[in-house]
């Protein structure tokens, strides 16, 4: 399934890089009104959160199951951390006029992003479930299911490598 | 294990920042090249350490190293010959 879902992010960077060859000024004038420091930041949380969840599984193998909840939450802090920079971005590109509207580059801008987020969000709300699940099967005493903990952690590791792809693409490339 | 993840981490973030501060302070296009093999090097370490590819079987393995391998290459080729025509 991850691999599923970056082949069809790599589709969707092609494309982008493919019509930013087509007008290249466009794409810089754009690019360049972006705020690189903002997306450095968000790039170091989703690393950061990456890096707890791979401590997470780490303790799941161990057994050790009330620190896996502990490090699914320091995850959950960054992605909420990297949704918070996200919409700042996106308020200080509304106040600033610029749209879906304004060209190709703030087109493809929004719809990855915006794709890009929807993810993010999807994948909060499946770290929160796996934390709930693993806090209340320690305290009845009953099994943590792996599959769940597995596929949590995955879908976020994808978040992570689709934006580790992304920031460069977006906010680097002259 | 504990040490080895903080120095991915650490690798992580440090490429990421190189990376800003190279596109920040020359514009030419072999930067823009190295800007993207740093990112698609970033994302096959998070496959292979974070997401413990490396401890996988041999056929996940080839798979991840084939998908990086191609991603990469088409995104560079892209980054190159775009607009070249």
């Amino acid at each position: 399934m991850v691999l599923g879902e970056l082949t069809l992010f790599a589709i969707f960077f092609t494309t982008f890089l493919y019509y930013r060859g087509q007008s290249p000024e466009v794409f810089e004038i754009s690019r360049a009104s972006l705020r690189q420091d903002l997306g450095a930041l968000n790039t170091v949380l989703l690393l950061t959160s990456s890096w707890f969840v791979a401590f997470a599984v780490r303790k799941f193998r161990a057994g050790e199951y009330f620190l896996v909840s502990r490090y699914f939450v320091g995850a959950l802090v960054c992605g909420l951390g990297f949704v918070v920079v996200k919409i700042t971005e996106y308020g200080i590109a509304y106040r600033s006029g610029v749209s879906v509207l304004t060209d190709d580059f703030y087109m493809f801008y929004f719809m990855l992003t915006g794709i890009h987020l929807l993810h993010v969000l999807v994948g909060i709300t499946l770290l929160g479930s796996t934390i709930v699940h693993i806090r209340s099967n320690v305290a009845r005493n009953r099994p943590i299911s792996f599959a769940l903990v597995d596929f949590a952690s995955s879908f976020w590791h994808m978040l992570d490598l689709v934006w580790i792809v992304l920031f460069p693409l977006l906010y680097l490339l002259r | 294990m504990k040490d080895r993840l903080f120095l991915v981490w650490a690798v992580l973030v440090f490429a990421t920042l190189l990376s800003w501060w190279l596109e920040a302070s020359i514009d030419r296009v072999w930067v823009g090249t190295a800007v993207l093999l740093v990112a698609f090097f970033k994302a096959r370490l998070v496959l292979f350490e974070f997401m413990y590819v490396r401890n996988g079987q041999a056929g996940l393995r080839w798979a991840c190293e084939t998908w990086v391998l191609i991603a990469c290459s088409v995104v560079i080729a892209t980054y190159w010959f775009a607009g070249r025509s």
